[in-house]
C-alpha cells in the first residue's frame, strides 16, 4: 500500500509537467508581449522596451523561456506578476487559495452531508412522496445555475434580512451563502448518484442474506447497503472538487471574495500570463492530490480495490526481481 | 405437532405485466430433526416458498393467503420484531449462490459474527469465540476469519454461507439448492458436511433441490412442485418406489440409467408454463401423455394413495402400483435404476 501511495504520487510529476508545458506554449504563442504589459504607459520608448524584453528574457529561444521557468518551479519560483509590480506570483497565489478552498471544501462537505442523506431516503422508499419530492428537488437544483442561486441568496438573506454580509471574505459568516451557492449542484449530483446506488446495492444477493440474518433494519442499510454504495459515490465526490473550484469562480466574483478565481478572472482580463499560469500548476497540484486521497478513500472501503493495488506492487517487486534470478540461473 | 406447518399459502407477484403465480396453496409441514426435499424445476416456486417462511419475498411479491405455522405460532401474523428474531436464530436459510450471497466489503469473520452478536447478546470476545469454532466447524481455519470473500473459492464461500446459517444452532434450516452453483467435486463434500452438521445439531431441513440424486441421499420427505403446486408429496420410499404422478414419473425418466442402455433420455416435452397464464384444469395437462377433458376442466383434488403419501392427479387409483398406473411397458420404477441408496436400505 505505501508503495502504491509513493508510486501515485510519482506519477503527478509528469501530469503537472505537461499542464505547465501546455499552458506555457499556449500564453508563448500569444499576441500579446509580456513586456509591453509590464511597462504599461512607457512601452511607447522602443529602447525601453527592447531592455525590459532582455531583461525579463523574452529575446531568448522558447525552449530556454520553457527550461528558465521550469527551473524556477523547481526552486519555488513561479516568476514575478506583470501587472503587480514587485509581487510575485506565488504571494498572489498564497494569499488567496485559502478562500477558494475554503469555499471548494465547505461546498463539497455540504453537498455530502446534504446529498448522501438525500438520496438513501429516496431511495428506501422508493417510488413514494418521499422519493418523487427529493427527485424534483435535486432536478430543480440540478437545472437552476449556481450563480442565479448566488444572487438570490444575496438578494433574500443579505440585502433583504440582513442576516448574512453581502460580500467580501474574513469572517465565517462571509462564507456561509457562497458555500451555499457553490454546493447547489453538487447536492443535486450527489442525491442522484446515492439513489441510483443504493437502488442498484438493495437489490443485491447479500443484502437479502444480510436480512435472513436478522440483522436489524438499520444496521442492513448502514453496514450492508450504504457501505457497498458508497464506492461509486466517493468517486465522484473526489473527482468534484475540480469542478467546484471551477466553479468557484463564479462564486467568487457574485459575492466579491478575493479567492482564485477572481485572481484567474482578473489576470487574464489584465494579460498577466505568468499569473495564469502559476493558477493552472495549483489547480492542478490540488486535482491530483484530491484524485490520490479519492483513490486511498476507494481502497480504504472496497477490500478488492486494495488487494489490486497490493497485486500490482508485488507484480513490480516480481518483475524487477525475475532478471536477477534468470542471472543466477 | 409439526416444527413448521404450511397450509394453502399462495404467493403472487403483481408485476406490470400481470399477476405471477408463483406459489399456489400449498401445505406441507417439517417435523423436528427431519428433511423435506423440495423438488422441481426452475420456476416452480421453491425459492418463493423458502423466503415466504422468513417473510422475505421480495417486491412486489405479495403473500395472499394461508399460514405458516412455525411451533404453533403463525409467522405471517407475527409483528416484524419477531419474525426478526426468528431469522438467522431459529429459522436461517443458505442461499443458491455463494458468489453473490456475501457482502463483499466486510470480512467473513465479521459477517459470521454479526450473526452471533444479534441473537446470542454475547460480549465480543465471546462473540469471536463462537465464531472461530463455527467456521472450525465448516473446515475453514481462523487465520482466515480476516479475509474478504472475494479471497475464497466457490466452495469455501458456501462452506461461509453454511457457518453463517448454523452459527446459532437453528431449529429449522431451509437450504435453498446450496450445491448447484458448485463443482461437482465439491458437491459431495458440501452435502456431505450440510448432513453431518444438521445431525449434530438435531437441526430439521427443508432442502430445495432440481436434483432427485441429492434427495434419495438426504431427505426423510419429498415434496415434488410443479407451476406452484404441490404434486406429490409424501415418505422418500413412497415418492421412489411408488412414484404416482406424471410429471414425477417424467422427472425419473429425465434421469441418465446406469443398468439401461438407451440412446437417448426421455425428458418430459414442452415447458413449464408461463406462471402469469397459467393452464386451466390441472397445470400439468398441457406435457402430459395421459391428459383428457377432466384434467383440462378440472384441478385434481388431493388424494391420499397410501400413509403419508398425496398426490393430485385424476388418473391414480387408490391401489394402484406405479406400472399399472402409468400403462407403460417401458416405465421400470427407479428403485431400478441404482440411484437410490435409501430405497436399497428401505428394501433390506
Amino acid at each position: 500500500m505505501f508503495r502504491y501511495v509513493i508510486r501515485r504520487l510519482l506519477l503527478i510529476i509528469p501530469v503537472l509537467l505537461g499542464a505547465i508545458v501546455v499552458i506555457f506554449t499556449i500564453n508563448y504563442f500569444s499576441t500579446t508581449d509580456p513586456a509591453m504589459i509590464k511597462l504599461g504607459m512607457q512601452a511607447n520608448d522602443p529602447v525601453k522596451l527592447a531592455a525590459m524584453r532582455e531583461s525579463m528574457g523574452l529575446d531568448r529561444p522558447y525552449i530556454v523561456q520553457l527550461g528558465s521557468y521550469l527551473w524556477g518551479l523547481l526552486h519555488g519560483d513561479m516568476g514575478e506578476s506583470y501587472i503587480y509590480s514587485g509581487q510575485t506570483v506565488a504571494s498572489l497565489i498564497a494569499a488567496r487559495i485559502p478562500n477558494t478552498l475554503k469555499i471548494s471544501l465547505g461546498a463539497i462537505i455540504l453537498s455530502t452531508i446534504l446529498g448522501i442523506p438525500l438520496g438513501l431516503a429516496a431511495a428506501l422508499h422508493q417510488n413514494t412522496p418521499v422519493d418523487y419530492l427529493t427527485s424534483i428537488f435535486a432536478i430543480f437544483l440540478n437545472a437552476v445555475p449556481g450563480f442565479l442561486v448566488g444572487v438570490v441568496l444575496m438578494m433574500v438573506f443579505a440585502v433583504q434580512l440582513g442576516w448574512f454580509p453581502v460580500s467580501g471574505g474574513g469572517s465565517f459568516s462571509h462564507y456561509v451563502l457562497p458555500v451555499i451557492a457553490a454546493a447547489v449542484g453538487p447536492v443535486s449530483q450527489n442525491s442522484r448518484m446515492t439513489r441510483s446506488s443504493v437502488l442498484e446495492v438493495i437489490r443485491q444477493d447479500y443484502v437479502r442474506t444480510a436480512r435472513a440474518k436478522g440483522i436489524w433494519e438499520r444496521d442492513v442499510t448502514m453496514k450492508h447497503v450504504l457501505k457497498n454504495a458508497l464506492i461509486p459515490i466517493v468517486t465522484m465526490i473526489g473527482n468534484g472538487l475540480g469542478s467546484a473550484m471551477a466553479g468557484s469562480i463564479l462564486v467568487e466574483m457574485i459575492f466579491n471574495i478575493p479567492g482564485m478565481g477572481m485572481l484567474i478572472n482578473s489576470s487574464i482580463n489584465s494579460k498577466d500570463f505568468i499569473t495564469v499560469q502559476g493558477c493552472v500548476l495549483v489547480c492542478a497540484v490540488v486535482v491530483s492530490v484530491m484524485n490520490l486521497v479519492t483513490d486511498l478513500v476507494y481502497a480504504a472501503i472496497d477490500p478488492r480495490i486494495k488487494a489490486q493495488y497490493a497485486a500490482s506492487s508485488k507484480k513490480r517487486v516480481k518483475k524487477t526481481a525475475s532478471p536477477a534470478a534468470q542471472a543466477e540461473v | 405437532m409439526s416444527l413448521l406447518d404450511i397450509q394453502d399459502l399462495s404467493i403472487h407477484f403483481m408485476t406490470e405485466n400481470g399477476e405471477v403465480k408463483a406459489v399456489n396453496g400449498i401445505s406441507l409441514h417439517v417435523d423436528e430433526g427431519r428433511t423435506l426435499g423440495l423438488v422441481g424445476e426452475t420456476g416452480a416456486g421453491k425459492t418463493t416458498t423458502a423466503l415466504g417462511i422468513l417473510r422475505l419475498v421480495p417486491e412486489p411479491g405479495k403473500i395472499l393467503s394461508g399460514s405458516i405455522t412455525y411451533k404453533g405460532e403463525d409467522i405471517l401474523t407475527m409483528p416484524e420484531k419477531d419474525v426478526q428474531d426468528l431469522r438467522g436464530n431459529e429459522i436461517s436459510m443458505i442461499f443458491q449462490d455463494p458468489m453473490t450471497a456475501l457482502n463483499p466489503v466486510m470480512t467473513v469473520g465479521d459477517q459470521i459474527a454479526e450473526v452471533i452478536n444479534r441473537h446470542q447478546h454475547c460480549s465480543g470476545v465471546e462473540c469471536q469465540q463462537r465464531m472461530l469454532e463455527i467456521l472450525d466447524k465448516v473446515g475453514i481455519s481462523s487465520d482466515r476469519a480476516k479475509d474478504y470473500p472475494h479471497q475464497f473459492s466457490g466452495g469455501m464461500k458456501q462452506r461461509i454461507v453454511i457457518a453463517i446459517a448454523l452459527a446459532c444452532n437453528p431449529k429449522l434450516l431451509l437450504a435453498d439448492e446450496p450445491t448447484t452453483a458448485l463443482d461437482v467435486t465439491i458437491q459431495a463434500q458440501v452435502l456431505r458436511m450440510i448432513n453431518d452438521l444438521k445431525k449434530e445439531l438435531g437441526t430439521a431441513m427443508l432442502l430445495i433441490t432440481h436434483d432427485l440424486g441429492i434427495v434419495a441421499e438426504s431427505c426423510d420427505d419429498v415434496a415434488i412442485m410443479y407451476a406452484g403446486n404441490i404434486i406429490e408429496y409424501g415418505p422418500v420410499e413412497a415418492i421412489f418406489d411408488h412414484t404416482a404422478h406424471p410429471y414425477t414419473k417424467g422427472l425419473f425418466g429425465s434421469l441418465p440409467r446406469l443398468d439401461v442402455d438407451v440412446e437417448y433420455l426421455s425428458p418430459i416435452p414442452g415447458l413449464m408454463p408461463d406462471p402469469i397464464n397459467l393452464p386451466s384444469g390441472c397445470p400439468f395437462h398441457p406435457r402430459c401423455k395421459l391428459a383428457t377433458k377432466e384434467c383440462i376442466e378440472t384441478m385434481p383434488e388431493t388424494r391420499e394413495l397410501g400413509p403419508g403419501h398425496l398426490v393430485r392427479c385424476h388418473h391414480t387409483q387408490k391401489d394402484a402400483s406405479p406400472n399399472a398406473i402409468l400403462g407403460d411397458p417401458d416405465y421400470t420404477p427407479p428403485l431400478a435404476m441404482g440411484i437410490s441408496m435409501k430405497d436399497e436400505e428401505a428394501g433390506q
